[in-house]
């Protein structure tokens, strides 16, 4: 015969039971619901334009995107056709850098994907643009790497490596391996 | 070759560097330039662009070697520490152990200033001691007999 003393025991076991496999389930659903918030953007953005200046109030870069999601928890910005327009102190227009996606870190490096494209618009310098598939930049010092194949076109002459470094401030780049330069007709 | 100046001019190098703002590209590591029949080896290699067109080609190896078929189907080849090569005046300046080698003559001295367009070689010691030395074979000493009677 069980007493009323294991009858009670039991019960007690049974509800501590049933309590417990209610609140594992309840945490996996917030793990379940964080994770869910974490691949969501915390915003979404079409047409984005986001104009920076230097300290002394001058235009530095404008950075664009047909689309971007803003990840607020590591501050990620995935970006769809994004463009860099960066500026000459002196107000000129000096390199326009464009890909099909991209990658915003932190407000100030750049990660793009796919065509990626580098125009001049410096008309004093000897080159019209830079194109590889990927680029990784550093939007304050302008300095800009990659470690894929890149060609280099200018009006006299065609540049194909693999792997660059470039400074975009002051206008000087690295091919790492194979370089093959061809200076069409000499002048 | 006459047609060898018309042809684009190919550098071929491990790694190279451009100072955009300098008109500067510096080839680096088992550099060759090739334009038509011209061949040059060097280590190092620096293109300068000036402003009246006049681009020059700085080759430095151990030594940096150049090489080119003349119309005559004859080859020349030169080496030196340091080649210059002024594209649009056809010259090439050899600086340093420079040796230039033409139909088995050689010449050797420590500059060796040579117009490609009209085939002609100055070549010049640095005075200390060194000078210039020039190997003529009988063939070439006929000819230049002959040229001499009336």
């Amino acid at each position: 015969m069980i007493n009323r003393q294991t009858l009670l025991i039991l019960l007690l076991f049974l509800v501590s039971l049933l309590a417990w496999q209610w609140s594992s389930q309840h945490d996996n659903q917030n793990t379940l619901l964080q994770k869910k918030d974490l691949s969501l953007p915390s915003f979404t953005a079409s047409k984005l334009h986001n104009q920076r200046y230097s300290a002394d109030g001058k235009l530095t870069d404008i950075f664009t995107a047909d689309q971007a999601l803003y990840y607020q928890h590591n501050k990620v910005t995935d970006a769809v056709h994004p463009v860099l327009q960066t500026f000459e102190p002196n107000g000129q227009k000096a390199w326009n850098v464009s890909a099909n996606s991209g990658q915003m870190i932190s407000n100030d490096r750049l990660i793009l994907r796919d065509s990626v494209l580098i125009k001049n618009h410096n008309p004093a310098l000897n080159i019209d643009r830079m194109q590889t598939s990927y680029l990784e930049m550093d939007m304050n010092s302008r300095q800009i790497s990659s470690d894929k194949p890149v060609t280099i076109d200018s009006p006299d002459y065609h540049v194909q490596g693999v792997g660059l470094h470039a400074d975009l401030n002051t206008k000087r780049y690295q091919i790492l391996d194979k370089g093959h330069a061809t200076y069409f007709k000499p002048r | 070759k006459q047609s060898d100046y018309q042809q684009p001019v190919v550098v071929d190098s491990v790694s190279q560097e451009a100072e955009l703002n300098e008109n500067k590209v510096t080839f680096l590591q088992d550099v060759t330039i090739t334009q038509g029949s011209i061949i040059i080896h060097a280590d190092k290699v620096v293109v300068l662009r000036h402003e009246k067109g006049n681009d020059e080609m700085i080759a430095t190896g151990r030594p940096a070697t150049f090489f080119q078929i003349l119309d005559n189907g004859k080859p020349v080849n030169a080496s030196a520490s340091e080649l210059r090569y002024q594209l649009k005046d056809r010259l090439v300046t050899l600086t340093g152990k420079a040796e230039l080698k033409q139909d088995d003559n050689q010449v050797n001295g420590d500059v060796i200033r040579y117009d490609i367009q009209k085939q002609q070689m100055i070549a010049q010691s640095s005075g200390k001691g060194s000078r210039v030395k020039t190997i003529f074979l009988p063939q070439e000493i006929e000819e230049f007999n002959k040229a001499g009677k009336p």
